[in-house]
């Protein structure tokens, strides 16, 4: 069964800081991005991504330009800053450590 | 510093300014179409595609609409990072070019710095005492009630009080209060006079009062027998009884009967009643209830929810009507309501205001002298501006820079002043008569503070303005292109004509309403007080009624009193007197003359005293006609009086008052005893030398009734005239009353010239700080106007030099450059004494003994002011005019 990444408490923000740590993109292919490489295992709320970019550009984490989309469209393409990339980091030892503390007691060895 | 990508971004944020919400809707519309072509591309139908799309948003535009408050909070962030980015480097910059200009900045600093302190500083304390609300309970619902007959307010009597009480509605609670004397003996020091206050049980709640300690009266204490318990005042407490909370509890003698030590009250009291020590209950006997001659109370009311101060004076006022022929003695008896807040700060708002009027002038004053330092500057700066404007800075741009300089300025001149002013409170304080109410409260407080930083701002945007639109608006080519030299740019300048103008009217208004109060102030010091107060020692004492209980007891411990100090050596004479002139006590009397109808219109105000032998010789009041009053005058001889010079010719006019007669006191039998006159004293001031002298009556104490000893709480003041410093002489003056007495003590051991200054002390408060405002207001204006003229005439050196040349006579062009020099300051002394001449009525209730057009001060004060401005112009245009013309034409 599918999981919503916003179930996920706080890891929106990092998912969204590590697809764009490959370089900019667009509010819909981050979207696609995260579905696919997830195998469509966590589905991205539209309601949830969009508001969790404004805030993040607003805190300066990420920025914005508007370009050329795939197609050929004008799109507006978000940019990891190095401030994002810092929180990126962050967030995944923040994560690791999370994960690791939970697995120990949902998996014992 | 400016990061990389900040141009870009500027540029994006100026195209796409207001469209946040565009930005927001384009991106969603997008995201929309993608999903919807992968939902087609997966098979679905475009209709069906696009719902799904759009419904995986949930609610579209609820996400819309919080993206763009996010977005637009995001602007916001941005400018307002920008602004204070801009301001930092503005400021920077600033700093730099003051520091690279140390004269000027140290000129301007302090010229603001002494502007803001002394306009601080004076608000600092129109706060203290005008400004803050009273400490009680809703303030604004306390009044005052006073009695007023004819016009003038007076104390009440207890039975016109309890009848008020009963009749009046418009009263939460009304509450008497009498100021009484007090010998206390605690057994462990000698018997003191301390102040003290009878007041009802309700005073307490009806002023919101809370106790410091202990508890208040209770209703059954206020009643006659149950009445022996006191309450101390916390300042008494803490310095009579060091603080010492078991005295609760404690029985103490007050008038020699015993009272039990129930309470501390809080020191919020101090308000009305600093000097009361100690508080009893008022318990009114049924004698008092019934006596309506003597007005002894001050009546204070809490008003009753929803009724307005007119609804009670009209209540009040009605009560009162039907009292005048219900009470004997209430005949023309009113009452009048004034707000507590009036009562108390009343006399020193108008005073207050115009000194913060006057300060404020030294402030614009201060702002006007730094707007023409900067204004010089500005033309030499003319270069500079320009080329930042070449580089593409906008006029909106440079405006902001020269206006961040002003706050700078204006910030360090902002920083000293709050020194100054925190010094400046100090001085006040320490050199202000002790009447004044609430100035020790006087402080630095947040109020004050947010007060200088907004005397700062609003004299940045004064001195700044004019400065910076003429800088950022001059000929900026033509500047580039003559390097820098703008001479000719400000021989034409009218702004500058136009601050010269308005210094010099500004200067004049201030310097004018200092004068005329200062001349005030001369004048009355050379009042005279109608008596000699060198080297008068003066004491009030009080026979406790438990001992001198028979008014013959009261006049044989006078006597002898009196005895003992004329035999001390050094004394050449000495005299007891109830009312002494200049303590701002009097008692009035309203005395109708021998053979005059029983109009009220016949009746003569007296202000009435009486007096031992001897005290005309002991003040150095002359006698003028017939004489004191001697061992012939007593009790069982013919009433006897003396009065003063106003009073013979107010109540006998053209005749001799000699043997004239007035009504006294009533007899056994109910008939007044009538009253001759056997002297006519000269004038002695009685209220303050402000006051005329009233008619004034001196009964001899010999024959003096009971019922008057008895209202005087069996009081006199004693009076000696030594031959050397009487302050000298206290303690052999103390030992001569122990001798009669030993538990008796002195209270109030003043000399004469002390009294004197007290009574003047508030005038000269108010006298010295106008001169002081004076002096800071002629010293910048001088240094400002010598300046700004000085410039003028020394930028035309060279035209002076061409004109000199080309074979003018120094004569021509000295009264040439004179005369153009003198045309703005000569418009600013008859716009000033125009404004001047309207504004001084404003003083009219403060000045004395000139008119508020005084001719002196109105003509010195522009005199002054135009030969500064003379001099400003004539000095520099001489060494002008011999500097050799090649010379001058070649800087």
């Amino acid at each position: 069964m599918a999981v919503a990444a916003k179930d996920l408490h706080g890891t929106l923000d990092a998912l969204i800081l590590k697809t764009l740590s490959w370089g900019p993109r667009h509010g819909y292919a981050i979207a696609r991005w995260l579905e696919d490489t997830s195998a469509d295992e966590l589905v991205i709320e539209e309601g949830s991504l969009y508001p969790a970019l404004y805030r993040m550009e607003r805190r300066g984490w990420i920025e914005a330009e508007w370009g050329e989309s795939e197609l050929g469209r004008k799109a507006k393409l978000y940019r990891l800053t190095t401030v994002g990339r810092r929180q990126l980091r962050a967030e995944t030892e923040e994560w690791a450590r999370f994960a690791g503390a939970v697995s120990r007691i949902l998996l014992p060895a | 510093m400016p990061r990389p990508g900040t141009f870009g971004r500027q540029l994006r944020s100026l195209l796409w300014k207001a469209s946040v919400s565009d930005e927001v809707d384009a991106e969603l519309a997008f995201h929309v179409e993608m999903r919807t072509r992968e939902y087609i591309a997966r098979g679905l139908d475009p209709e069906l595609a696009r719902a799904k799309a759009v419904g995986r948003f949930g609610n579209l535009k609820r996400v819309n609409d919080t993206c763009r408050r996010i977005g637009e909070g995001r602007e916001r962030d941005m400018r307002r990072a920008e602004w204070i980015h801009e301001f930092v480097q503005d400021a920077r910059y600033a700093l730099r070019q003051l520091a690279r200009m140390p004269g000027f900045t140290a000129v301007s600093a302090l010229t603001l710095a002494i502007g803001i302190g002394a306009t601080t500083a004076i608000f600092s304390i129109v706060n203290a005492v005008v400004l803050r609300p009273l400490p009680f309970p809703d303030p604004d619902r306390l009044v005052r009630v006073y009695s007023n007959r004819r016009g003038t307010d007076g104390s009440t009597s207890a039975a016109n009080f309890v009848r008020w009480r009963e009749r009046s509605h418009s009263f939460s609670q009304l509450v008497p209060v009498e100021y009484r004397n007090f010998t206390l003996l605690t057994g462990d020091r000698p018997a003191e006079q301390v102040t003290g206050l009878r007041v009802s049980a309700d005073f307490f709640p009806a002023l919101g009062l809370g106790m410091r300690l202990g508890r208040p009266f209770s209703a059954e204490e206020d009643q006659p027998g149950r009445d022996n318990v006191v309450i101390l005042n916390e300042r008494f407490w803490k310095s009579r009884f060091n603080g010492d909370s078991s005295v609760i509890g404690r029985s103490v003698r007050l008038n020699a009967v015993e009272h039990v030590v129930i309470g501390v009250i809080s020191p919020a009291a101090d308000v009305m009643t600093a000097d009361a020590n100690v508080w009893v209950p008022i318990a009114f006997t049924s004698e008092e209830r019934g006596d309506s001659r003597k007005g002894y109370l001050d009546v204070f009311g809490r008003l009753a929810p929803g009724v307005s101060l007119a609804q009670a004076q009209s209540e009040m006022s009605a009560i009162a009507k039907g009292l005048e022929t219900e009470l004997e003695e209430n005949r023309e008896n009113g009452v009048r309501l004034a707000s507590l807040t009036e009562v108390y700060v009343g006399s020193y708002r108008s005073r207050l205001f115009i000194l913060l009027g006057a300060v404020a002038f030294v402030l614009l004053i201060a702002c006007v002298n730094v707007a023409n330092l900067l204004l010089a500057r500005g033309a030499a700066r003319g270069k500079e501006i320009s080329i930042r404007a070449a580089l593409g800075a906008g006029r909106a741009r440079v405006l902001r820079q020269l206006f961040t300089e002003s706050v700078v300025l204006a910030g360090i001149g902002g920083a000293i002043g709050l020194l100054l002013a925190f010094w400046g409170v100090r001085a006040l304080k320490a050199v202000a008569p002790s009447e004044v109410p609430r100035l020790d409260q006087a402080g630095l407080d947040p109020l004050t503070v947010a007060f200088a930083l907004g005397a700062t701002v609003v004299s940045s945007i004064v001195f700044g303005l004019a400065p910076a639109l003429r800088t950022a608006r001059s000929d900026l080519q033509g500047a580039l292109r003559e390097g820098g030299r703008s001479s000719s740019l400000v021989a034409r300048d009218r702004v500058r004509q136009l601050l010269v103008a308005a210094e010099v009217a500004l200067s004049l208004m201030l310097l004018v309403g200092a004068g005329l109060l200062i001349r005030s102030g001369i004048i009355l010091q050379r009042v005279e007080p109608g008596f000699d107060t060198a080297r008068v020692f003066s004491a009030w004492l009080a026979l406790p009624p438990a001992q001198y209980e028979s008014v013959e007891s009261v006049r044989t411990a006078y006597d002898r009193i009196l005895q003992e100090i004329r035999a001390v050596p050094g004394v050449e004479s000495a005299a007891g007197i109830t009312v002494i002139p200049m303590t701002g006590l009097s008692a009035q009397g309203n005395f109708i003359p021998e053979g005059r109808a029983e109009d009220p219109a016949n009746s003569i105000s007296f202000n009435f005293r009486v007096a031992t032998p001897g005290v005309f010789r002991t003040l150095r009041i002359p006698v003028k006609l017939g004489r004191d009053f001697d061992d012939r005058d007593v009790a069982t001889s013919p009433c006897v009086i003396i009065v003063n010079e106003a009073g013979a010719k107010k109540a006998w006019p053209n005749e001799n008052p000699i043997g004239k007669r007035i009504p006294g006191r009533r007899d056994a039998a109910g008939q007044r005893t009538m009253c001759s006159v056997v002297g006519v004293v000269g004038d002695a001031h009685d209220d303050g030398l402000r006051e005329a002298v009233r008619p004034q009556i001196y009964f001899a104490s010999a024959q003096a009734p009971e019922a008057f000893w008895f209202a005087m709480q069996r009081s006199m003041f004693v009076l000696a005239r030594t031959m050397g410093d009487p302050r000298a002489m206290t303690k052999q003056l103390q030992a001569a009353v122990a001798r009669v007495d030993p538990t008796l003590p002195m209270f109030d051991i003043r000399t004469m010239d002390e009294r004197i200054s007290a009574s003047l002390a508030t005038g000269k408060f108010n006298t010295m700080l106008l001169t002081t405002l004076g002096a800071i207001g002629l010293l910048l204006a001088a240094v400002g106007i010598y300046g700004v003229v000085a410039y003028f005439v020394t930028q035309r050196t060279g035209e002076i030099g061409l004109r000199m040349a080309l074979g003018a006579t120094p004569g021509r062009v000295l009264r040439l450059v004179v005369g153009q020099g003198m045309r703005p300051v000569v418009l600013g002394i008859v716009v000033g004494v125009g404004l001047a001449g309207a504004a001084s009525r404003l003083l009219a209730s403060l000045v004395f003994g000139v008119g508020t057009r005084d001719p002196l001060t109105f003509v010195a004060v522009p005199v002054m002011l135009g030969v500064i401005a003379l001099a400003a112009s004539v000095l520099p245009a001489r060494r002008a005019i011999r500097v050799d013309p090649t010379k001058a034409l070649q800087s």
